[in-house]
């Protein structure tokens, strides 16, 4: 059986069967619809993150500890003057201490000059080391009482009471007031039992719960009002006429600019502006809620016009998208209605109309209802991509309308047959052009990055899925819907002499060779610099939004005032307890923090090394000579204890070292997080670290950057298993010099070590923490965890489904034999490495044993006796291992894509002309889009790299189409020109319809669109389809007739025969 | 129990704000040095690394500091060059006998040479007598004083009560500890000696914590340290000191503390300069004296201390660590991020020639409200809406 065969009996069976068909599909979509509907809508910064990746592995490892990278970084800018005025720091006040309450702050990551975290130090009499808030206790408690006391008379204001002249009817007002909510608050009151099932309510009850503690506060403060304090208005002031004494705001800058922690970190050199940093949560947040929150106390803030608030980081990104959500929506209902119109106009019939729309309806309800299905969200930057697979179904709902209406006019009305013929005849290019675009998307996959996995596999699934909700529902609704009266096909004239025009320039000898000489031209021009496309950010602030956005004037204004705030963290790792308190061990991490420094790019640099210093100094009478570490590690640890011990809060030095000061970080601020920035300050740090080893061993993994097998990993990259890296030893001799050893190259299988519930911390991202957890809910080995059922493991407290099967995974991979690739031993200096690899396709991993002590994975890759630094974290870290990533994988994408279409068409076709043909065209769409994004500086990140991969598939429907036309009409007799000129003038129609239509629909995203990325992308994607469209139907044709493959030639006796009229072949 | 904190015990009350983080001054291009080499930290010449000691000859200066920095200069102060010194320890204290021959001191027992008018350092190394027996081993707490009598003799003062001298160039290095009873104070000796002076081979002088103040007029063969102190805390902490001669010295200390004594030493009058900073240098000439110290401090008398005055120099509230008088007109002090002023009337007016200052627009003082049109405002981006939209 032919496969035309096939195809027509699939068609006759299927129409037959419609009205079961009919019921099967109805069914499926409504229970996809079912599911759509509880879609959600969320971000988390999880997501974001190549999980995989050394750097992330390490950055999981310790961000607990260290802190996150989901920062909001707020400025308060002073409008006149400096913030040393009463007013500004209130501001800065209010805003460090309402962050406080936002949800999804990490409470102990919160930073400025009114946070407890930041301090100055003292000796008192007694000899005891002493630190205090900058701007002082007491003058805090006034700020607070200033900022509650405003709000509370707003809030009095707005509920239309008559607000109190002085302190007596202040108080009366409070108390009054509070006597009202604590009502509400009662146990049983109506507002607690709504709250119980009405989110609304609940809400209610949080900010009566909110304002009651703030009256409290306020009652509080008010009452311990020194002597001589007057309400004026809506302020307090003092026998001096001011809030606060005025010698406490005149001392306050001598204060700041000696503390070199906040001077130019969270105060401006320039006096003008305060910095406030919060730490957010990595997991599932609501950005709307967080956005919101922020906004309105900026809003609050800024009301007096003493102050700017600028609100730039992640969350506060994220809740910007979010904000511009609806505005998203509407614009593609926009397009949609542009679609409908121009569709409108160009078939003239309704079911030009209704035949793709509803296939795009009914295709958008199994992807959103897929998505569900799977526990995944969209989040505002993916919505881009429904929009791509939707303009996919419409373009393939058009070639079949336009070929029934052709069949129906050449069978005379024949519904029935001519659904029937135009079925067939479309089943398989439809089928392969559908199939190889989800092989496309699929490939993204590969990724470890959560959100690439996670569009990955509902975008193959949304892909697939035009078959059923375009492909075949669009045949049962004809087959259903009464026949057309007119059966003549509306032919637009002005198109039709075009695309006469056009068969004519590509089956003309001259004019073929000009065109193939112009395609030569924009193909070398485009391919010297498609390789160029930068991977990541590349201008300061985010591509996401535009240049004069409110974000992008926010992160100028950081940017400009302080030293930076995207940090490189590296994390200093000591073999035991204690170990940083090494004198040696701080000499290292200080003279790390100075070759880096040595940057332009570089702002700064914090370690826990500075505050040694600067505590040292204090304790030798301010002296700076005493800027020094001290001789011993007990006077070290005695020195950062006692500093601990003399702060409220014991954990003042836990974003520096660790508890057990085992690790310790050294934080680098620079002034953007470009790509460029961030790769070179990784490679600063890794030819730091290469070329200064410390102690007697020091090993790593090296993998060679620049020979042939990097060539192979760049175009393939997660395709081909990841490369065998070479074990470096470095062991120093008597002399003191490193000398590289000789590593042994056993590739001997091992047994898996033995399990325990200590084992369980070898895990990959396993905490101590975490193992509390996993032991309470009785997973205390690593194979119980191997044989957990993942749907149990994932409602083990603070799991998701994800998180469960990377565990799940990962201690499955632990209960594996593993090979050691490589080994070194010395037993002298009692170091035992291997690098270990538990599958093909896993990343090998290094294995060390150090004196008797248990095997330790390292994340990093490194180890060094003595000091050993793992790259990397930070926000710098997180987007550097995010853009590796994405630099391993897009050009894997290209070559996974054109692969597949190649293939599938040879299959199918079983010609190498025609998948020669079309990847030829679609290779110049593909090169032009790379071309457009390098001069439209446009980079490879997370979220353009998955709408550049299906943008690839986005044409390759209208050149396999038009090639099946030509096929098929060779097989009806026609001439090889003949036929080309027929499917230009026919296929070729419809494909000049959905193309153009595709692109008038989004194209205007480009002028209405406030996110910088749904502009860009709509107008990489109409490059694309526009390419595309002239690939199909120009360029396709000439290199055919131009070639003369064996399939259009293969049965023509004389070629003589091509010498027909024009006029007369496309007229047929 | 702590050395840091025994020291400390009685200390007087004293605020600090943690004074290490090494961001860079303003958002104006930063020098900074290239290509480093990793595995040479000693090579590296850190821009704006701290300075902490100061010495000068007619028109020859030397100042040392943060990382093994060394500059030296020959024109008054105006250039200054950096030397390479073979080590990554910070230097505390340099001192010259001629224009060629000199020492610089610093972290753990780190001694240098040179022999070229500081163009290029040599290593030298003290041993002490172990504590714990056993014989010698090398010495390794800081050293913060240095003063060079003559090319081949030196004396030099540490943490721990360390006391070494030379006689033979630097070859050997001798600990010479003070007895416990030479000194006027029950305290243990194991003291910081913070600096030394000697007028000439016979006669030097010796300060450091608990207001230390030795004196020798037997070229070190014994130390005095009975003395009046008169209104002044017993335990004064004291961190520098000028001898003029065998009988006329200023040393000072915390709190704007300012010792004078014109007898030897036997009597120590106060002299508080007006402020509340710790005093970290001094030096006198004549009847002229510079006192700095912490916060960019720094006064000058014209009277033997009767009077002080605020000289005219840069707004700055960089710390300085040490001053000197080259001769009676030409001064010189350094500090905090490479800072070096010159002075060339004898100290009544400063310039600085070197060093990075992070100078706070806003000032040490309040900035009047109201006041809008700051220097540093100029640069600031406009304010939401009123940038002029850009096409994207």
């Amino acid at each position: 059986m032919t496969v035309q065969e096939f195809t027509e009996r699939f068609s006759r069976f299927f129409i037959k069967w419609r009205g079961v068909n009919l019921l099967l599909i109805g069914a499926a979509t409504i229970f996809f619809a079912y599911h759509a509907l509880q879609l959600q809508v969320f971000s988390q910064f999880i997501d974001l993150l190549p999980r995989n990746h050394p750097w992330i592995q390490v950055y999981e490892k310790y961000n607990r500890q260290f802190g996150s990278a989901n920062v909001v970084v707020a400025a308060i800018v002073a409008k006149q003057g400096s913030i040393y005025d009463e007013r500004v720091l209130e501001k800065v006040f209010a805003f460090t201490d309402q962050i406080d309450k936002v949800e999804g702050v990490d409470h102990g990551q919160i930073n400025s000059i009114t946070s407890i975290t930041q301090r100055d130090q003292e000796i008192d009499q007694s000899g005891i080391m002493r630190s205090h808030q900058i701007v002082g206790e007491a003058p805090l408690a006034l700020l607070e009482a200033q900022f509650f006391l405003r709000r509370t008379l707003h809030r009095a204001q707005q509920r239309g009471e008559e607000l109190p002249k002085d302190l007596a009817a202040l108080g009366a007002l409070i108390g009054k007031r509070k006597a009202m909510l604590e009502d509400e608050l009662k146990a049983d009151s109506p507002l607690e039992k709504a709250a119980a099932t009405d989110p609304a309510k609940a809400e209610e009850l949080r900010l009566v719960q909110r304002e009651n503690a703030e009256l409290e506060f306020l009652k509080l403060r008010l009452g311990e009002l020194p002597e001589g304090y007057e309400l004026d208005g809506e302020r307090l002031v003092g026998p001096e006429g001011t809030l606060l004494p005025k010698e406490v705001v005149a001392s306050l800058p001598d204060r700041i600019h000696q503390n070199k922690q906040v001077y130019g970190r969270f105060v401006s050199l320039d006096d003008t502006a305060a910095m406030v940093m919060a730490g957010f949560l990595e997991g599932r947040l609501d950005y709307e809620k967080i956005f919101h929150e922020l906004h309105s106390l900026k809003e609050e803030l800024e009301a007096d016009g003493t102050v700017e608030v600028h609100l730039t980081g992640q969350p506060v990104l994220v809740g910007w998208t979010f904000f511009y959500k609806s505005e998203i929506i509407l614009i593609v209902l926009l397009s949609l209605l542009t679609l409908v119109v121009m569709l409108g106009i160009y078939f003239r019939r309704w079911y030009g109309v209704v035949m793709p729309f509803s296939g795009a309806i009914a295709c958008t309800i199994w992807g959103l209802g897929f998505i569900s299905l799977m526990g995944y969200q969209l989040e505002p930057l993916v919505l881009v991509i429904p929009m791509v697979i939707t303009a996919r179904a419409i373009s393939h709902s058009v070639q079949f309308v336009e070929r029934f209406y052709e069949e129906y006019e050449r069978m005379n009305g024949d519904k029935h047959e001519a659904v029937i013929s135009s079925m067939a005849e479309l089943l398989l290019p439809g089928f392969i052009g559908i199939v190889a675009d989800a092989i496309g998307i699929i490939v993204i996959g590969v990724s470890s990055i959560a959100l690439m996995k996670k569009v990955a596999i509902f975008g193959a699934f949304w892909s697939m899925s035009i078959v059923v909700t375009e492909m075949l529902l669009n045949r049962l609704m004809i087959a259903y819907f009464p026949a057309p009266k007119d059966t003549s096909h509306y032919v637009p004239g002005g198109i039709m002499w075009c695309l006469k025009r056009i068969a004519w320039l590509s089956t003309n000898p001259t004019s073929q060779r000009l065109i193939f000489g112009a395609w030569v031209v924009i193909v070398v021009a485009a391919a010297s610099v498609a390789l160029k496309v930068k991977i990541g950010e590349s201008r300061p602030g985010t591509p996401v939004l535009w240049e004069n956005s409110e974000f992008n004037r926010s992160a100028k204004v950081v940017a400009s005032k302080f030293y930076g705030a995207d940090d490189l963290t590296v994390v200093v790792e000591t073999e035991q307890p204690s170990g940083v308190n090494r004198p040696e061990v701080m000499h290292e991490i200080e003279a790390f923090q100075r070759y880096m420094e040595q940057d332009e790019n570089v702002g700064g640099s914090v370690s826990i090394v500075d505050y040694l210093k600067a505590i040292n100094r204090t304790y030798h009478n301010a002296d700076p000579r005493w800027l020094s570490t001290p001789y011993s590690d007990q006077e070290i640890g005695g020195l950062l204890y006692l500093y601990e011990a003399g702060s409220p809060d014991p954990r003042i030095l836990n974003p520096y070292r660790d508890q057990e000061a085992q690790n310790a970080t050294v934080r680098i601020f620079y002034r953007d997080h470009q790509a460029g920035t961030i790769e070179h300050a990784v490679k600063r740090a890794e030819d730091y670290i290469f070329a200064r080893p410390t102690g007697r061993v020091a090993i790593r993994l090296e993998t060679p950057r620049h020979d042939f097998w990097a060539r192979v990993h760049w175009w393939l990259g997660p395709l081909v298993p990841p490369r065998r890296p070479e074990l470096v030893v470095l062991e120093r001799d008597d002399a003191g010099k490193y000398v590289k050893q000789t590593v042994a190259q056993p590739d001997r299988q091992e047994p898996p070590p033995p399990d325990s519930t200590e084992w369980i911390l070898t895990l990959p991202r396993t905490t101590k923490e975490l193992l509390d957890v996993l032991v309470s809910a009785g997973y205390d080995n690593v194979q119980k965890i191997a044989d957990a059922d993942l749907t149990e493991l994932s409602k083990v407290q603070g799991f998701d489904l994800v998180t469960a099967y990377a565990l799940k995974h990962a201690a499955e991979l632990d209960r594996r034999h593993y090979t050691v690739e490589s080994e070194w031993q010395d037993e002298a200096a009692g170091v035992h490495a291997q690098v270990r690899r538990r599958g093909l396709y896993e990343l090998p991993e290094l294995w060390v044993k150090y004196q008797g002590a248990d095997w330790v994975r390292r994340e990093s890759g490194q180890w060094a006796e003595g000091t050993s630094y793992a790259l990397a974290s930070g926000l710098m870290g997180v987007l550097g291992a995010s853009n590796a990533e994405v630099e391993g994988s897009n050009n894997a994408t290209l070559v996974a894509s054109f692969t597949a279409i190649f293939l599938m068409i040879l299959i199918s076709y079983r010609s190498f002309g025609i998948a020669l043909l079309l990847c030829v065209s679609l290779g110049t769409a593909t090169l032009v889009s790379l071309a457009y994004m390098y001069f439209a500086n446009i980079g490879f990140d997370v979220n353009t790299l998955p709408v550049q991969a299906l943008g690839v598939g986005v044409g390759v429907d209208y050149g396999l189409y038009l090639m099946d036309r030509v096929v098929q009409e060779r097989r009806r007799g026609h001439g090889p020109d003949d036929s080309l000129r027929i499917a230009i003038t026919t296929t070729g129609m419809a494909v000049f319809f959905t193309g153009s239509t595709l692109v008038g629909g989004i194209i205007f995203w480009y002028f209405i669109s406030s996110l910088r990325f749904a502009a860009d992308m709509a107008l990489l994607l109409s490059v694309v389809l526009g390419v595309n469209m002239v690939g199909a139907i120009l360029l396709v044709p000439t290199f055919a007739s131009l070639f003369k493959p064996r399939f259009l030639t293969a049965g023509e006796k004389a070629p003589a025969a091509a010498a027909a009229p024009v006029e007369s072949a496309a007229a047929s | 129990m702590l050395n840091a904190l025994r020291r400390n015990g009685r200390g007087p009350r004293l605020a600090l704000a943690l004074a290490a983080f090494t961001f860079a001054t303003g958002t104006s291009a930063r020098e900074i040095a290239e290509g480093l080499d990793p595995s040479k930290a000693s090579t590296w010449q850190l821009p704006g690394a701290d300075l902490y000691g100061v010495a000068a000859i007619g028109d020859s200066a030397w100042a040392v500091g943060y990382w093994g920095t060394a500059l030296h200069s020959e024109d008054f102060g105006k250039t200054w060059a950096p030397s390479g010194t073979p080590t990554e320890a910070t230097l505390f204290g340099v001192s010259f006998a001629d224009p060629q021959h000199g020492w610089a001191v610093g972290e753990r027992g780190t001694i240098l040479r040179s022999d070229d008018g500081g163009k290029t350092w040599t290593p030298q190394s003290a041993t002490v007598a172990d504590p714990a027996g056993g014989g010698d081993r090398p010495l390794d707490t800081h050293l913060f004083g240095i003063s060079a009598v003559s090319p081949s003799e030196a004396w030099a003062v540490g943490d721990l009560g360390v006391v070494l001298h030379t006689t033979d160039a630097g070859a050997s290095w001798v600990s010479s500890p003070i007895p416990p009873e030479s000194f006027a104070d029950e305290n243990f000796p194991e003291r910081i000696l913070n600096a030394v002076r000697f007028t000439d081979p016979q006669h030097g002088w010796i300060t450091g914590e608990f207001a230390t103040t030795l004196r020798t007029t037997d070229g070190g063969a014994t130390w005095v340290g009975q003395r009046k102190l008169v209104d002044t805390a017993e335990d004064l902490y004291l961190f520098d000191l000028s001898a003029q001669t065998e009988g006329r010295a200023a040393a000072t200390g915390l709190a704007g503390g300012v010792l004078l004594t014109s007898d030897g030493g036997s009597t120590w009058e106060p002299h508080t300069a007006p402020t509340a900073a710790g005093l970290f240098g001094v030096a006198w000439s004549g009847s002229n004296g510079i006192v700095i110290g912490d916060r960019g401090e720094m006064f000058l008398t014209l009277d033997d201390g009767a009077t002080w005055q605020r000289p005219e120099r840069p707004k700055l509230f960089n710390w300085i660590r040490s001053v000197t008088f080259a001769d009676h007109n030409h001064a010189y002090a350094v500090g905090e991020r490479g800072l070096v002023l010159a002075s060339e009337d004898g100290g009544l007016h400063w310039t600085q020639e070197r060093g990075q200052t992070p100078t706070p627009r806003a000032g040490v003082s309040v900035p009047e409200p109201g006041r809008s049109t700051e220097p540093g405002r100029k640069n600031l981006p406009p304010a939401a809406g009123q940038e002029p939209a850009k096409a994207p």
